[in-house]
């Protein structure tokens, strides 16, 4: 959105906010989110990321895949209903449907398939598919507002080749598409073989052949640069690091393993959860340390990115706490319309701050126009800015 | 002196055994001793509150769901595990009904079908487990190992035959049960320990000196050790919220919503729906609003 002129003079510059700062966002949303099936505060939380998304989302085109994530989410709540349905098995009183119940051979004892249809089970099934399309949900919305290849740039040194291999994906990828374009568009010109096996074997092979020679050609230059040498690690180091690695792996899965399964020892749950992830973050600290690399214009954090990350935050730790002290809120009965608390309200609104405290997004058509025009015209310049959709 | 004295303790008897049919429903009668009906045995095992067992006379081929209730036993679900019993009667109350109960303290559903004298672990819920005439259903509290009721099925002597001409078990068999019967009926409580306890129960409440000439009652129940029946288990399990007989009959047609609200704490102050509604509404129209304005801004 343009900014007018006659707005106070500190009018907020459009800027790209530091991609972790979105995911901190998102899933702080998405942990809140999990904590609850009360399908009104789900359905709020819902609208406060379309709100979010709607207002600070830029028109690249990793933004536009929003759309996708809600047909998602819509497919998983259908999903969740269908299975509760036919394979739930009946429970709940106020009878919708009678269907037959299909009887089953005796060595699948434990399931049984299809049976009256209920209100009650209906809402169960609902619900728990509210929460799990919430969730994916605001993990869609981090993908539309975060920018990607930026976010690579966050990655740390310990995985820095992982990190290189998806910047080369990432950037490769919409040459790719645009040379199947290119290539489509000439064999359109000339004759040739018309079978749908032909027709792709035509299309495919100079498509192959040029994304050959990019990857050749992108690989010299990068040799060139350094890339692909391992840094000078010491066998200490390295034993270190493995060892840290590994401890942090046990200590990790032995911890989640304790956490879900409520009947072993207390001391193996967030203790070893605790010591197993700090083993992991230490062993990776150490294996960065070989690899020496600089940034080139690194994104800093302002406090604009720790105000949206606060969101998230406050956001997940209301949830947290509405789960555990307002237990009928966060998870209400089917029998009756669910209600609503003010913390729980104060929750899902929070998440919508973003929307406002985040600065407007760069667009590519205020990226292309010339800069004069950009401060002091508020006229629409006359020329249709280009879209290239480079970055 | 023998024909009168006999006569005197046969009046006594009687006038006791008449004394001890108020009681009984209230003492938990006993379970159903002819092939019609559905025994109904609660376990409370380590929680405290010993065996409990009623007779559903009308609950043949019906889910256990319908028998519990009927019987006037409190279930409770979970919210998120669908069809997961986590309280019986309102115990354990330490349970927050969210998630499903941990392995190791939860409540198993058993029935017998009358004939095997045995207990059949069930794997399918309360709501599509089907119970024969005849047969029984239990709920047994589970602390570490999986733990059969205490009290063994009663197993029909006559599958189906309704011959002898046995007082009750159709004169309303509802809350409380039916109790006149099991103490002439416990006779074909071949099992040792099954209907002894029902035996027992009524014939406890009368002073323990049963009419009947059952070779089983009282002798066979002390040996089941734990489950001991006494007419006040009965008392101690109302003494748990919500547990007592009428109420909870009362709640059987609520159900689930009778017995959620001892479930949570209940400082959940509801906002108005209206309000939420209006919330809801700007939010979205909002989203809505911004998401046209930008493109607008866009194509200009």
């Amino acid at each position: 959105m343009s900014t007018e002129p006659r707005a106070s003079a500190a009018a907020r510059t459009p800027r790209d906010l530091h991609p972790v700062a979105w995911w901190v966002w998102a899933i702080g949303l998405a942990a809140g989110a999990s904590m609850t099936t009360n399908p009104l505060v789900l359905v709020l939380l819902l609208g406060s990321v379309l709100l979010v998304v709607a207002a600070r989302r830029s028109d690249q085109p990793w933004a536009r895949a929003f759309r996708l994530y809600l047909w998602l989410a819509a497919a998983i709540v259908v999903f969740r209903v269908l299975f509760r349905l036919v394979f739930g098995g009946a429970y709940g009183e106020t009878v919708l449907l009678d269907l037959p119940e299909v009887p089953l051979p005796d060595w699948v004892m434990g399931i049984t398939l299809l049976g009256p249809l209920t209100l009650e089970s209906l809402l169960v099934g609902l619900y728990d598919g509210l929460r799990l399309a919430m969730i994916v949900v605001c993990v869609g919305a981090a993908n539309a507002l975060a920018n990607p290849k930026r976010l690579l740039r966050s990655v740390p040194p310990a995985l820095y080749e992982v990190g290189t291999a998806l910047v080369v994906a990432v950037s490769v990828l919409p040459q790719f598409a645009e040379s199947v374009r290119r290539v489509r568009r000439a064999q359109e010109l000339r004759a040739g073989e018309q079978g749908r096996v032909a027709r792709l074997r035509r299309l495919l092979v100079p498509v192959l052949e040029d994304a050959l020679d990019r990857s050749l050609a992108l690989a010299a230059g990068m040799d060139t640069r350094g890339y692909g040498r391992s840094g000078a690690a010491t066998p200490a180091e390295r034993r270190t690091t493995g060892a840290l690695m590994l401890l942090g792996l046990c200590g990790i899965v032995v911890g989640v393993y304790a956490v879900l399964d409520r009947t072993a020892p207390r001391l193996l749950a967030v203790p070893m959860l605790v010591l197993g992830v700090a083993a992991a973050g230490a062993g990776l600290l150490s294996a960065g340390r070989r690899v020496e690399r600089t940034r080139y214009r690194p994104d800093h954090w302002h406090p604009a990115e720790l105000a949206v990350a606060g969101c998230g935050v406050l956001t997940a730790a209301i949830g947290w706490w509405v789960s555990g002290h307002q237990v009928l809120v966060a998870y209400p009965d089917v029998a009756s319309v669910p209600p609503v608390s003010a913390l729980a309200l104060a929750g899902a609104l929070v998440a919508a701050l973003p929307a406002v405290l985040a600065p407007p997004p760069r667009l590519s058509a205020a990226r292309a126009a010339p800069e004069p025009s950009r401060s002091t015209d508020p006229l629409p310049s006359s020329t249709p800015a280009p879209r290239a959709s480079t970055r | 002196m023998s024909t009168g004295a006999r006569a005197a303790a046969a009046l006594l008897a009687g006038l006791l055994f008449l004394a001890g049919l108020p009681t009984a429903p209230s003492a938990g009668a006993a379970t159903c001793t002819d092939g019609r009906g559905v025994s109904v045995v609660v376990d409370f095992g380590a929680l405290g509150g010993g065996v409990q067992d009623t007779c559903d006379a009308d609950g043949g081929g019906k889910s256990a769901a319908t028998i519990f209730a009927d019987s006037g036993v409190a279930l409770t679900y979970a919210q998120r595990a669908a069809g997961f019993v986590c309280r019986v009667e309102g115990v354990p109350s330490s349970d927050p009904c969210i998630n499903a109960a941990p392995a190791d303290a939860y409540w198993g559903l058993w029935w017998s079908d009358g004939r095997t004298g045995t207990w059949v672990y069930s794997s399918i819920g309360t709501s599509s487990l089907t119970v024969p005439a005849g047969g029984s259903v239990a709920f047994a509290w589970n602390s570490g190992a999986r733990t059969q009721p205490g009290v063994a099925p009663p197993v029909a002597a006559a599958p189906a035959a309704p011959s002898s001409p046995r007082p009750t078990p159709s004169t309303g068999g509802g809350p409380g049960g039916s109790a006149p019967t099991p103490v002439t009926g416990s006779g074909d409580g071949s099992a040792p320990g099954s209907a002894p306890g029902t035996g027992a129960g009524a014939g406890s409440a009368a002073g323990g000196d049963a009419p009947t000439a059952a070779p089983t009652p009282t002798a066979g129940d002390r040996p089941t050790g734990g489950p001991t029946r006494e007419p006040k288990d009965r008392d101690t399990a109302t003494a748990s919220p919500s547990a007592s007989v009428s109420p909870s009959a009362e709640q059987e047609d609520t159900g689930i919503e009778g017995t959620q609200e001892s479930a949570a704490t209940t400082d959940d102050a509801g906002l108005p729906g209206w309000l939420v509604a209006v919330v809801l509404a700007a939010v979205f129209a909002g989203a809505g609003l911004v998401a046209v304005r930008r493109r607008g801004t866009v194509r200009r």
